[in-house]
C-alpha cells in the first residue's frame, strides 16, 4: 500500500460486529475502554429488510440469500467451498450473521465441555459450563430470551425474560408425538420476543424469521448490544474491510490495516485487538497477517489456525400434516420445539455424543414449489399436496473436530481488494455419518407418530454451514491450541479471539449463545485483568 | 410485451409446459410473466442469462427429437434432455420460473396466499399454554453433571 492514513489510537479495536464482536464491544465500553469496532458490512435500515417487500421470496434467494457466494454483495468475500461437503453461509453487515439468523439459543450441556473425559473423543474444554453460566444469563438479558425453566435435559437456569413463543397447532402435534414415544422435548430458548421487550415488539409470527423484521421482534446485535455500546462511547465503523492485523518486531499487535468503503487504506492503532470475524473469517485474517515475528500467520506457532473446522451436521425427515386447522407456514419457520432425547452418548448407538431434534415449518409458495413440485404435468398436484402441509424434523449433530477439516488461504481467489479468499476443506466424519443415520430413523418414528404422510428421508443437508467453529481453538497447551481459556492468544498477549473459532468441540446445539457468553467472559477478563490496555 | 428470447412462441410453449394451465389460470407462458422474469434476471447475477440459455438449448435440441412425436411431446422430450445434460443451469431456470409464477397475485389468489410483504401483518397463533408440558415435566432430569 502506497500511503495509509493513521487514525487516533484506541484502547481496543474489535474486528466484526456480529454476535460476539458486538457483545465484547459493549462490555469493554461499559468497562471504560475506548473501543472502535470495524465492520466490513454496512448498517442496514430495517425498513429495507426483505420482509417489508412484496418481492421477499425473490430477495430471499438473491440479495438476502444465506450464501455470500450467491449474494455477492460488495461487502461479501467469496468462499471457495468446492472441497467441502457442507457449504458455508454467513452474513456481513452491522450485526453480522445475527441479521440473518433464526435465533434459537439452546445452551451447551455441561458434558459438552468434557467430551474427552466422558467419551474419549476430541479434547476437553479448559472451562466448564458452570464457569460460563453467568455469561449465558447476562447475554439472555441483553438479547431478550423467550423460554421456560424446568427442562429435564438441561441444568436449571434463571427465569427467562419472556414466556415461550406459542407452539402453534403443528408444534403441539409434534409435542404430543414426542410424549407418546416417551421422549424428551422442550420449548427451546429463543431470542425472539414473545412479548414486547426493551422497546422491541413481540413477534407476529410472519414466518421467515431469518429475514428479520422492522418490529425488532427477533434480536440481532445491531438493535441490542450495539446501541448500548455506542451510548457508552464505542464507535462502530461500518464498511471497513480488514486487510491485516499489524504486529511489531516483539510480536505484539499494534492495530489493523483496513480499507474504507471508498477503498482508502487506513491504519487503526490500538493497545489491543479483538477478532470476532467468525470461524472462517478469523483464520483468514490471522493467516493473512504474516510478519517477521509471526511467519506462519498471526498466533499460529502451533500450526492450529484454520484447523479443526466444525460445522454442525444436519439430517432428518420431512412429511405432510394434512389435518391441521392452520397451514404449516404460519408461525416462525424455525419452530421452537427441541428434543434432546439423543443428546448424550449411549454406547449402544454406535457413535459418540449426540444430537438435538429441531423442527422446520412449511414455507411460502415459491420455496414450497422449488423444493417439492416437479415441472410438468404433476406440478400443481405436488404443489397442492405440500403447500401449507409440509413439515421437517431435523437433527443438528455434534460434529467432532478433525484436523483435516480446515480453512486455508486460496492461492488464486480474492475479494474485491485482492485479499485472498478462504478455501474450505471439509468432509463429514465417520462418527457423524453413524449419528445422522440414527437420527434419520428416529425422525421417521416421530413423524409417523404425529400422523404425517409422505415421509421422506434427508440423509445430509449440505447448504447448512452457518455454524463456523473450531479454527482457532482454546486450550491449555500452546502447541495444540491458539488461545487460552480467556480467548487470549498464546503467542500474543494483547490479541484476543471471541467468535466460534475458539470452540474446542461443537456440541449438538446452535452455537450463538455460547459464542456470546464466551465473548462476554473474555471482555470481563480484560476489564479486570488487563487494565494495562486501558488509557 | 417484451420477450426475452428471439423465438417468443417457443418460450411461451416451454413455460406452459414447465407450469401448465390450471383451473381458469393460464400456464407460466400464457400468464405473461416475461417482464417479471426479465426484471428478476437483470436485478441479480444469479439468474442473468439463464432463461435465454435454456430456451436456446431446448431450441437446438428439439431438432434432434424424432418427428414421429407430436409437437408437445417433442418439446417435453427436449426439455428433459436439457435437464439431464445441463442440470445446474436448468435448476436455476426452474427456480427463476417458479419465483416469477409464485410471486404473481393471480396465482396467490388461486392458492389462498396473501399478496404483498410478509410484514407487518403476520399470522395469529393460539397463545402459549403451559399445560402442554404436563407429561414431559414428569421426566427425571437426565443431563450429566460434570464440573
Amino acid at each position: 500500500m502506497a500511503s495509509i492514513t493513521r487514525r487516533e489510537e484506541a484502547d481496543f479495536v474489535v474486528v466484526g460486529s456480529g454476535a460476539s464482536g458486538a457483545a465484547v464491544t459493549w462490555s469493554l465500553a461499559e468497562g471504560g475502554f475506548n473501543v472502535v469496532c470495524l465492520e466490513q458490512g454496512p448498517w442496514i435500515n430495517p425498513k429495507y429488510y426483505a420482509t417489508n417487500s412484496p418481492d421477499w421470496q425473490y430477495l430471499q434467494r438473491t440479495k438476502w440469500d444465506y450464501s455470500p457466494n450467491v449474494r455477492k454483495l460488495p461487502q461479501d468475500y467469496p468462499v471457495n467451498d468446492e472441497n467441502s461437503q457442507i457449504k458455508v453461509v454467513m452474513y456481513n453487515a452491522v450485526g453480522g450473521s445475527t441479521i440473518h439468523w433464526t435465533a434459537h439459543v439452546p445452551r451447551f450441556h455441561p458434558s459438552d465441555f468434557r467430551v474427552k473425559s466422558l467419551d474419549g473423543v476430541a479434547e476437553d474444554w479448559p472451562i466448564s459450563y458452570f464457569e460460563l453460566e453467568p455469561y449465558y444469563d447476562l447475554n439472555d438479558k441483553m438479547m431478550g430470551c423467550s423460554g421456560i425453566n424446568g427442562d429435564p435435559a438441561n441444568p436449571p437456569r434463571s427465569p427467562r425474560q419472556m414466556p415461550p413463543i406459542p407452539l402453534g397447532h403443528d408444534g403441539e402435534r409434534m409435542a404430543r408425538a414426542f410424549d407418546e414415544l416417551g421422549w424428551h422435548w422442550w420449548p427451546s430458548d429463543s431470542h425472539v420476543n414473545s412479548i414486547d421487550y426493551k422497546g422491541r415488539k413481540a413477534c407476529n409470527f410472519c414466518g421467515p424469521v431469518g429475514l428479520n423484521c422492522e418490529r425488532g421482534a427477533r434480536a440481532s446485535t445491531d438493535i441490542t448490544y450495539i446501541p448500548d455500546a455506542t451510548k457508552l462511547g464505542a464507535e462502530i465503523r461500518p464498511n471497513s474491510t480488514i486487510y491485516e492485523i499489524v504486529s511489531d518486531p516483539k510480536g505484539k499487535v499494534r492495530g489493523v490495516n483496513y480499507f474504507t468503503e471508498q477503498g482508502v487504506a487506513e491504519f487503526q492503532p490500538a493497545k489491543g485487538v479483538v477478532v470476532a470475524a467468525n470461524g472462517i473469517g478469523t483464520p483468514r485474517i490471522l493467516l493473512h497477517s504474516k510478519s517477521e515475528s509471526h511467519p506462519t500467520g498471526l498466533a499460529n506457532s502451533s500450526g492450529m489456525v484454520g484447523k479443526n473446522l466444525m460445522f454442525h451436521v444436519y439430517a432428518g425427515a420431512n412429511g405432510l400434516l394434512n389435518d391441521l386447522p392452520t397451514p404449516t407456514y404460519q408461525g416462525p419457520q424455525a419452530l421452537i420445539i427441541m428434543s434432546q432425547e439423543f443428546y448424550e452418548t449411549d454406547p449402544s448407538r454406535g457413535f459418540k455424543r449426540g444430537y438435538t431434534f429441531q423442527i422446520g415449518r412449511g414455507q411460502g409458495p415459491a420455496a414450497t414449489a422449488i423444493g417439492n413440485a416437479p415441472w410438468g404435468a404433476k406440478h400443481h398436484e405436488e404443489f397442492e399436496r405440500n403447500f401449507g402441509k409440509n413439515f421437517g424434523l431435523g437433527a443438528i449433530g455434534d460434529d467432532l473436530p478433525e484436523e483435516i477439516n480446515r480453512v486455508e488461504l486460496d492461492p488464486k481467489l480474492t475479494d474485491r481488494y485482492g485479499i485472498p479468499a478462504p478455501k474450505v476443506i471439509y468432509r463429514v466424519g465417520d462418527n457423524s455419518k453413524k449419528m445422522l443415520a440414527h437420527a434419520v430413523k428416529q425422525a421417521e418414528k416421530v413423524l409417523n407418530k404425529a400422523g404425517a404422510t409422505n415421509i421422506t428421508r434427508n440423509p445430509l443437508s449440505t447448504n447448512t454451514g452457518w455454524h463456523l467453529m473450531g479454527t482457532a481453538r482454546m486450550g491449555e497447551d500452546p502447541s495444540r491450541s491458539v488461545v487460552d481459556n480467556y480467548g487470549q492468544a498464546h503467542d500474543v498477549d494483547n490479541l484476543f479471539i471471541v467468535d466460534g473459532s475458539v470452540f474446542v468441540t461443537g456440541g449438538g446445539v446452535n452455537p450463538t449463545p455460547t459464542i456470546q457468553a464466551l465473548a462476554l467472559r473474555t471482555a470481563d477478563y480484560i476489564r479486570h485483568k488487563r487494565t494495562d490496555l486501558k488509557s | 410485451m417484451t420477450h426475452l428470447h428471439s423465438n417468443p412462441s417457443l418460450q411461451t410453449a416451454v413455460l406452459d409446459i414447465i407450469i401448465e394451465p390450471v383451473d381458469d389460470l393460464p400456464g407460466a407462458g400464457g400468464l405473461g410473466l416475461e417482464s417479471e422474469i426479465m426484471r428478476m434476471s437483470n436485478e441479480h447475477h444469479k439468474f442473468s442469462g439463464v432463461l435465454i440459455q435454456i430456451i436456446n438449448l431446448i431450441e437446438t435440441n428439439i431438432t434432434t427429437e424424432p418427428d414421429t412425436k407430436d409437437g408437445k411431446d417433442r418439446l417435453i422430450s427436449s426439455i428433459s434432455t436439457v435437464e439431464s445434460n445441463y442440470p445446474d443451469i436448468f435448476e436455476l431456470f426452474i427456480e427463476l420460473i417458479y419465483l416469477a409464477y409464485y410471486s404473481d397475485p393471480r396465482v396467490h389468489r388461486r392458492i389462498g396466499w396473501k399478496t404483498g410483504p410478509i410484514q407487518p401483518n403476520g399470522h395469529l397463533l393460539p397463545p402459549w399454554d403451559e399445560s402442554i408440558l404436563n407429561n414431559v415435566k414428569n421426566k427425571e432430569p437426565f443431563w450429566i453433571h460434570v464440573e
